[in-house]
């Protein structure tokens, strides 16, 4: 009865606590890296806390009581007597039923927004064999006077310039553009941007999931603009930013405003602080914790029926 | 045997280039220098470009007559419009540079930038 409310407690806690630290955290944006690794340990967190909250409350009527009581060495009742509650099977019925309804949104989205990517990517890699034509440095040149660079991953990945951006650009501010791009591609940046997505698309109410959406979104760009290194480099870059930023022509500029660009021209001018590597490992460990924090609690109280019901006579058993 | 996109683009580039429609036997002729092809292969190229809507064509006697349905700055005017389009939820499908920035911002980041490089 206590672990799934510890469980929902603990991902309220994560989803707000959590979100603000990360928020705030001043190595977040000077390892982005590490940054979006944190986003995602976190949101996955709060998913298998919610999620484990549910099966906890569901316990003492699901079939899998039986392989947990088993790999535990006690017996199902013993088990069950640990996660039943005073209101009966109708919590576990209520919380089930919402996670499945949870779950069934999420590979909804999922799969949607996949066939969405799809067909947009063909349609793009289709009208690039028309009108594209193969730069020697290796990207897709398009004759278009709107100055845009964009990169298009999976299959037959490549990165499009169109002529307007070649104008504009300075043949150094074109290399480390491209290096920002390729890092995008060989880095699959947009399986994070994908999941985050999903998550934020799925459960719009909570705040958590859009937040971590935006934050992956802006630190996904860093971690490429950290392909530049070097004061000068990372000026250049900067000065490729706002200049692409600008456009020429503003009835073309459809969708939102791009919230994140002023950012990354600060950085990118700031003083250096450089990428710590080290971070990565850190967030992996603090990540791998977020992660097995849930599944202990879920599973303590099994654990604990296990030690007090059977420990003596599994012990007398084995000896 | 090259792949079917690949030939579509040297296609779509003689039509473009024609004065008016032509037939399958003289896309397979101005095609002949450079890339010799057989007759079916660029009727089956040409057969996919209709279907896609890149191509119009019109009967005359026996044999149809393709002209492009639209021009290469269209296509490219298309292309660019969907790529910009999806800035708004950025990501999955591809991956923008940069987007549009706010103009007020602009200013102060040019004023950033060569403000430092005089320091």
């Amino acid at each position: 009865m206590i672990a799934p409310l510890v469980l929902a407690g603990y991902a309220v806690l994560a989803a707000t606590l959590g979100a603000r630290v990360l928020t705030a955290a001043p190595w977040v944006r000077r390892s982005p890296r590490a940054g979006v690794l944190a986003w995602q340990a976190l949101t996955a967190s709060v998913l298998l806390a919610s999620l484990l909250s549910a099966v906890a409350l569901a316990l003492p009527f699901l079939p899998l009581r039986f392989p947990l009581a088993d790999l535990l060495g006690s017996h199902p009742p013993a088990v069950v007597a640990h996660y039943e509650t005073p209101l009966g099977v109708w919590p576990g019925i209520a919380a089930l039923a919402a996670a499945a309804g949870a779950t069934t949104v999420l590979v909804a989205t999922l799969v949607g927004s996949l066939r969405r990517v799809r067909r947009t990517r063909a349609e793009q890699r289709d009208l690039l064999r028309l009108v594209g034509r193969p730069h020697p440095e290796g990207f897709t040149v398009v004759d278009h006077d709107e100055p845009a660079v964009y990169c298009l991953p999976g299959r037959e990945r490549t990165v499009v310039v169109t002529s307007g951006a070649l104008a504009l650009l300075t043949a150094r501010e074109r290399r480390l553009v491209l290096g920002h791009e390729l890092r995008h591609l060989r880095g699959r940046h947009h399986l994070a941007l994908a999941w985050s997505d999903a998550l934020a698309r799925s459960f719009g109410r909570v705040r958590l999931f859009a937040h971590a959406h935006r934050e992956v979104v802006t630190l996904v760009e860093m971690t490429a603009d950290d392909a530049a290194h070097g004061r000068t480099d990372r000026r250049t870059l900067a000065t490729a930013l706002v200049a692409l930023g600008t456009g020429s022509r503003p009835e073309v500029a459809l969708g939102a405003g791009d919230t994140a660009a002023a950012e990354r021209v600060r950085r990118l001018t700031g003083p250096a602080g450089g990428p710590r590597w080290g971070h990565t490992g850190l967030v992996a460990l603090v990540g791998a914790v977020a992660l097995s924090v849930p599944v202990s609690v879920a599973l303590a109280p099994a654990i604990e029926a296990a030690a007090r019901d059977c420990c003596s006579r599994v012990f007398v058993a084995r000896h | 045997m090259k792949p079917l996109g690949e030939l579509e683009a040297v296609v779509m580039e003689r039509l473009w280039a024609a004065d008016g429609p032509l037939s399958v036997r003289e896309v397979q002729a101005v095609l002949a220098p450079d890339r010799p092809l057989a007759y079916t292969t660029v009727m089956t190229v040409l057969d996919h470009l209709h279907r896609k809507g890149y191509v119009t064509r019109e009967k005359q006697g026996k044999a149809y007559r393709y002209s492009s349905a639209t021009s290469r700055d269209e296509h490219a005017a298309d292309l660019l419009g969907q790529a910009l389009a999806s800035s708004g939820d950025r990501g999955a499908a591809l991956m923008h540079f940069v987007g549009r920035m706010a103009p007020e911002e602009v200013a102060e980041l040019r004023a950033a930038l060569t403000g430092r490089d005089d320091a």
